[in-house]
């Protein structure tokens, strides 16, 4: 569905000085499926959906790659797209969840109204009895009474708005959902309820759904695939089971690893080191000072996306070797 | 909301209260003493009137002015008067009582001020707010420089300055009054023309300051509000972005707005009567002027009263037109 | 302390409109409490020069038309001008302060609500004509300080209200918990808590004052409300209208006092915007980053 090639998008805060959130990354979206993409904070997970959505505002720029759709037949590079022609294929192709949805809402808006600007596709000024019911099914699909339509958001929960907003999202029917940490600082059970309302969509709807979080036990839930970032690159792509049972990476192992197993004794063990910056990342292999297993080599080249087994993908010297 | 209104109503009140609790200070404070003027009057008029109006006359000047009772009962009396409006009787137009010509000189002042604001307030909004949302562009920064130094000239300074320009150095503006004098007034198409003639100045005086203010706060908040999320999450949807500007950023900026605007009422009212008295305008302004210039103490104090009772009327209106647009305040949270 | 001296300067060179506001204000000050005391004659006194005379080398902003010396009169009005502002800024801070605390400290108990109140009726009450009438009381006793005195039973109103709103705001800053908490004493948590946020506000403030104290003298003066021995703005456009200056064509006598305000006006203003972006912990925090980045960049 979606095909990102070789993305990179830098933020330019001096004259000669960019942090490199994405660097040259290329990863598929399957059609239809759950794709996860996991990393800490700062790996540059948000700074790619916003590249996915079209979302470039100084001073992020994209200094090459390409972003393309396939849909209907067609293909898309929305990079390449203008203001006026990404605004078309807003929300019709694909729709944002965004992070921290709490003020997402316009807070002197009724929600019906909310509903309707999301639904009027161009021509289409008056809705329809049709499009209202619409409406309130969507309501009703997220668990909410539909005389919540005529509040505003200030009257409603925190959780209330997130399902709001995921109602807001597949209104218009799209290809593509992104959702950007939706569960963070949400209770777990609210957080529970959206999970299983994003798997009911895929599987009722064939809705292509990208989950951004850096929640391992979130991927493990509902992903059927996921991607792991870690400094601006993509180092291990597979199905969320391949990952889970056999990770390749040292880094999606120490992610794993982190994950509390009931029944487990042990301390957990904490990575060594931070996050490198962007601004100036370590050569080669970004991960190689913080990794138990680098040799000279990764020190000194980075190491390409290969595929290692059908269907997994490792960006790693060492693969296999330990 | 209930509990809005009560508060607001409150709040009123309070002002009401102490605005009234300040004059009457300052009537047992001062040094002037009215009620020796309007003998030294009478005694010059005292074929003109009856006894029974000087006795009345005199009664509501004991009871705004006088010392003979205990403090509080003088403070009743005090109230007493100015809620039934006798202020007693205006010394330079003797004896014709205050609240008359208060009441005719209100009309003018009302009107100046009314339609001087209501355009200041739409034309200053919507040009902040359209600087606002295109913030980057050269036009924005200069409109913000532009009336950030109109919004510091002092109205007399700004009242003067248009005046030198247009009445004398371009005469296109007539020098005084508030409708043309060689007519009479009765309702013609000429009539009104003239009243706009006379009042365009001054009006426009107001206007400019007041814009200038308007524009800078909105232009502001405008900014602010753009990078709300809600904003942004609006531009997501790929909503067009005329419906941004309009519901998401003016909606959610005009808000503060109109509380800022109830506070500065006050003091776009002291620049109306400024310039009124600089036009020679025949409002409130104007009267004050003649009550200085005459040593009519009673006037002065009536305008001050009048103008207390016309703020927090304003003010109040105001505090009811605000839950009609803020659905927050109508709905409780 | 050297270092915000360094900092005044590089700002000053930075930033056009701080620099005109510091040079206007220089050179009005030095025209008013410098030049002034030079002034050969009392500039109050009528006949003391020709009358109407325009312009000229000897009279470089003209005579009045009942013999005062303009450019003499305009600097006493400068400084006479600006006194008043000082005094109004100084009293209406007084005030204000005490109100601001109280209301702010004591939120939620009842002093505090009542403290709340009164300010909020002293900001819609319309000063002018408040002004007016305490003026015209006291009529003969108008000097300088008293007027200034007038104009601050109104003046405080505002920023007691926003101080009042700075103290509600830092009560609530988690740092400020984290300090109490942590032990600190309350003197210590004052100075390096509330301190850098009410500097600056209190600097600008001032200024604020200060500007609106310059308007509304002019307003009392065009009533006539003003000191009547001292030359004030006020003052020479009150006896400029009377004399009808404008109708007789005679421009530079009330046109001074006219250009004499806003430049008194926009200095002020300019620089106040200017204290305040200086004194501004979060712009202070940009420049930070800046700095950072310069030191990154250096590193790379």
């Amino acid at each position: 569905m979606v095909e990102i090639r070789n993305v990179k998008a830098y933020y330019k805060i001096g004259a000669d000085l960019f942090v490199k959130a994405v660097d040259g990354v290329s990863v598929s979206f399957e059609t239809g499926k759950i794709t996860g993409i996991a990393g800490e904070s700062g790996c540059g997970k948000s700074t790619l959906l916003k590249v996915c959505i079209g979302w470039i505002k100084p001073p992020l720029s994209v200094l090459a790659g390409e972003v393309i759709y396939k849909f209907d037949g067609e293909r898309v590079n929305i990079l390449d797209l203008d203001e006026d022609s990404l605004q078309r294929y807003r929300w019709n192709l694909f729709a944002v969840v965004p992070q921290a949805a709490m003020n997402s809402l316009n807070p002197v808006r009724k929600l019906k109204k909310i509903f309707e600007e999301t639904m009027r596709k161009f021509g289409i000024k008056k809705l329809t009895k049709e499009d209202e019911k619409t409406v309130e099914k969507v309501i009703s699909d997220v668990g909410l009474p539909k005389e919540v339509l005529n509040m505003y958001p200030p009257q409603l929960s925190g959780g209330m708005k997130q399902r709001i907003i995921m109602a807001l999202a597949i209104i218009a029917k799209p290809k593509v959902i992104f959702c950007d940490e939706p569960t963070t600082g949400l209770d777990l059970v609210t957080q529970k309820g959206i999970l299983l309302f994003l798997r009911e969509i895929k599987e009722k709807y064939g809705i292509t759904i990208v989950l951004i979080s850096h929640d391992m036990g979130v991927h493990a839930q509902i992903t059927d695939n996921l991607a792991i970032m870690y400094a601006g690159k993509l180092i291990e792509y597979a199905s969320t089971k391949e990952i889970f049972r056999n990770p390749l990476h040292p880094y999606t192992k120490a992610l794993i690893n982190s994950l509390p197993t009931i029944g487990e004794k042990e301390q957990k063990e904490k990575l060594p080191g931070a996050p490198p910056p962007l601004l100036n990342p370590p050569s080669g292999c970004r991960f190689h000072p913080r990794c138990m297993q680098s040799a000279d080599i990764c020190r000194k080249e980075v190491p390409e996306l290969k595929e290692v087994k059908p269907g997994h993908y490792v960006a790693c010297h060492r693969v296999g070797e330990v | 909301m209930k509990r809005y209104i009560i508060e607001r109503l409150i709040s009123v009140f309070f002002t009401f209260l102490i605005g009234t609790l300040i004059l009457f200070l300052v009537t047992r404070l001062s040094p002037i003493d009215p009620i020796d003027t309007i003998v030294g009057k009478l005694a010059m008029m005292s074929t003109t009137i009856s006894q029974e109006q000087f006795e009345s006359m005199k009664k509501t000047l004991m009871s705004i002015y006088g010392l003979d009772k205990p403090l509080l009962v003088q403070y009743f009396s005090f109230m007493k008067s100015l809620v039934m409006g006798d202020l007693g009787p205006s010394f330079s137009f003797f004896p014709t009582p205050v609240s008359e010509l208060i009441f005719r000189a209100m009309p003018w002042t009302v009107g100046l001020l009314t339609t001087s604001i209501i355009i200041a307030w739409l034309a200053g909004n919507l040009i902040g707010a359209i600087a606002g949302f295109f913030e980057q562009k050269k036009f924005s920064k200069f409109l913000e420089g532009f009336f950030l130094v109109l919004s510091l000239v002092p109205y007399p300074v700004l009242a003067l300055t248009l005046m030198i320009l247009f009445v004398f150095t371009f005469p296109i503006f007539p020098y005084f009054g508030g409708a043309p004098s060689s007519m009479i007034s009765h309702i013609s198409f000429k009539y009104i023309l003239g009243i706009i003639k006379h009042a365009f100045l001054p009006s426009l005086s107001l206007i400019l300051v007041y814009m200038g203010a308007s524009v800078v706060t909105m232009r502001a908040l405008t900014i602010s509000v753009k990078t709300e999320d809600f904003t942004e999450y609006a531009f997501l949807r790929g909503l067009p972005k005329r419906h941004i500007l309009w519901h998401y950023v003016f909606r959610n900026s005009m808000l503060p707005q109109i509380t800022g605007l109830t506070l500065s009422i006050g003091q776009v009212f002291g620049g109306a009567l400024i310039t009124e008295s600089i036009f020679s305008y025949p409002g409130l302004g104007q009267l004050s002027y003649y009550a200085i210039v005459n040593g009519d103490y009673n006037l002065l104090m009536g305008v001050a009263f009048f103008s207390l009772v016309g703020i927090c009327i304003a003010v109040l209106l105001l505090d009811f037109i605000y839950p009609l647009v803020d659905p927050r305040v109508r709905v409780g949270e | 302390m050297m270092r915000r001296i360094l900092r005044f300067f590089r700002y000053l060179r930075i930033s056009k409109s701080f620099s005109y506001g510091v040079i206007t204000l220089v050179i009005l000050l030095i025209l008013g409490y410098v030049v002034a005391p030079f002034a050969p004659y009392d500039p109050m006194r009528w006949g003391k020069v020709p009358r109407d005379r325009p312009p000229s080398l000897k009279y470089p902003l003209g005579t009045t038309t009942v013999g005062q010396d303009v450019f003499w009169l305009a600097t006493y009005a400068i400084r006479n001008s600006f006194t008043l502002s000082i005094l109004t800024g100084f009293f209406s801070m007084l005030i204000a302060s005490f109100m601001g605390f109280i209301s702010g400290y004591l939120n939620e108990k009842v002093t505090g609500k009542l403290t709340n109140l009164i300010i909020d009726s002293f900001s819609v009450i319309p000063g002018l004509p408040y002004i007016m009438v305490l003026a015209f009381s006291f009529k003969e006793y108008l000097n300088i300080p008293l007027i200034a005195l007038f104009l601050s039973t109104i003046g405080w109103a505002w920023p007691s209200k926003q101080l009042r709103s700075i103290i509600l705001e830092i009560r609530e800053k988690t740092h400020v918990y984290t300090a109490r908490a942590s032990g600190f004493s309350l003197f210590t948590i004052f100075w390096s808590e509330f301190l850098p946020y009410v500097l600056p506000w209190i600097a600008t403030t001032v200024l604020n004052l200060m500007t609106w104290a310059i308007g509304m003298e002019t307003a009392l003066g065009v009533f006539g409300l003003s000191s009547m021995e001292k030359a004030t703005i006020g003052t020479t456009i009150y006896w400029a209208m009377n004399y009808q200056a404008l109708l007789r064509g005679k421009w530079w006598w009330i046109g001074t006092p006219i250009v004499t305000v806003i430049l008194m006006i926009t200095s002020l203003y300019y620089i106040s915007i200017g204290l305040g972006e200086m004194l501004n912990p979060r712009s202070r925090l940009a420049q930070l980053r800046r700095e950072r980045i310069q030191w990154l960049k250096s590193e790379m």
